[in-house]
């Protein structure tokens, strides 16, 4: 068969595969832990360039220095904003364009505004 | 929900047509051998080549399309934003070379001297895409056709680890373009693009206004200043905006060194997303306010 009826074949799967879907919403969360729920999801996407000699140092978010650096220390701190949880900094940086290589996930992104709306604490 | 659901398999069923038309035109031409693109009866228009030095500019297609059996490698490369560097807190990253990239790898392949598809990969979101391009006419000296017509489009899978990804459909996003270009001179060549994107699923809790189909502008050009360099430019208007993602133009002017088998461009521009609709539905950096990053293409051909 020609290259070319291939290659139609193939269009003809991808462009019925179109679809129109919305993200579901997340369920309800219960209280999360700072040190269990949300430190976990900054060091493991957020440590690798903001932490000292990295891309961006003046917002380290290693294990033992991300809380102070997000609510005291850190260069235009504070990132959190309990009377206004969602226009806290570090929820709408999360939402516009960090991590740069990929979004968090929404359930992500999800626990971490319910620790800010739970008065962000160091727990 | 009825209308919403019509005007998906209407789409579907335009571009199942489109496909089908490629395919039939293209499969009488090679039969038949008075289109033969090997014989030149004695009034056949002589074609205008080479609009563009290449088949990409800055963060578009153009209207060139590879000839057959002509390999391509090409590098994509967006560096962190200039601005950056400079804000309180921030390591002086070298206007951006030192900060957050994106990077894209990719090859082509012209499968008759009107048809190529291409593959790549793409670190930001973890996009992998497949493409094609279809040279519909093309500019002629004389005789009826004054511009060059292509056809774009490629289909990217997202394969982030990410929850709302429950089927594989869904990680899926759609780019058509059809590329309208004319060499004016050997020194200059313009181009519009509309263009057309769909995402198999959108964010909506995120960006509340945001859509499926978005549609989008583009103009770009090329000025050859010298034998082997150009100045190149482009600008694609969003047509669909978004107010929560913050939707804005894409600008970008640089430089190009052109050889028979190589191709580098240079350049500064706001979209660093690479891929095409991605680019279109989520770029929020303004020019405006120098939310600008240098960037750079590397190609590489060989014809076999």
């Amino acid at each position: 068969m020609k290259p070319i009826v291939y290659l139609c074949i193939i269009a003809v799967c991808l462009f019925t595969s179109c679809e129109s879907s919305y993200v579901e919403a997340p369920e309800p969360i219960p209280a999360v832990s700072f040190n269990n729920d949300i430190l976990p999801i900054l060091v493991s996407n957020c440590h690798s360039c903001h932490e000292i000699g990295k891309v961006f140092p003046g917002l380290i978010l290693s294990t033992d220095k991300a809380y102070n650096q997000l609510l005291f220390d850190g260069a235009n701190a504070p990132y959190v904003n309990t009377n206004d949880p969602e226009a806290s900094k570090l929820y709408f940086k999360l939402n516009r364009d960090m991590p740069p290589f990929g979004l968090l996930q929404s359930n992500e992104i999800a626990k971490i505004l319910k620790w800010i709306q739970d008065g962000a604490k160091n727990d | 929900m009825v209308l919403k659901t019509t005007k998906i398999y209407l789409m579907k069923l335009i571009l199942v047509a489109i496909a089908l038309i490629i395919g039939i035109s293209s499969g009488f031409s090679q039969e038949n051998p008075e289109n033969s693109e090997t014989t030149k009866p004695k009034d056949s228009p002589i074609l205008i080549r080479d609009s563009f030095e290449d088949i990409i500019l800055i963060n578009n297609q153009t209207s060139k399309v590879l000839r057959k059996n002509t390999l391509q490698l090409e590098i994509q490369h967006r560096f962190g934003r200039i601005d950056q560097g400079f804000q309180v807190g921030n390591n002086f990253d070298l206007f951006g070379i030192f900060g957050s990239s994106n990077i894209r790898v990719g090859a082509n392949f012209g499968l008759s001297d009107r048809i190529m598809i291409g593959i790549g990969g793409t670190k930001n979101n973890n996009l992998y895409n497949l493409q094609w391009k279809y040279n519909i006419f093309r500019q002629t000296e004389s005789m009826g056709m004054p511009v060059s017509v292509t056809y774009y489009g490629n289909t990217s899978v997202n394969i982030s680890a990410n929850s709302d990804f429950v089927t594989v459909s869904k990680r899926l996003s759609y780019f058509h373009q059809i590329l309208i270009s004319r060499k004016f001179s050997n020194k200059l060549s313009l181009q519009i693009a509309p263009s057309i994107a769909h995402f198999n699923i959108i964010d909506t809790i995120r960006y509340q206004d945001i859509s499926h189909n978005n549609f989008s502008f583009c103009f770009s050009g090329r000025y050859k200043f010298a034998a082997q360099t150009s100045f190149i430019f482009e600008y694609t208007q969003p047509l669909t905006i978004s107010e929560s993602v913050g939707t804005k133009p894409d600008l970008g002017i640089g430089v190009e060194i052109a050889t028979r088998s190589h191709a580098f461009q240079l350049f500064v521009g706001t979209a660093n997303a690479i891929i095409n609709q991605y680019n279109m539905a989520y770029n929020a950096l303004d020019f405006t306010k120098g939310e600008i990053q240098l960037g750079f293409n590397i190609i590489r051909r060989w014809n076999f």
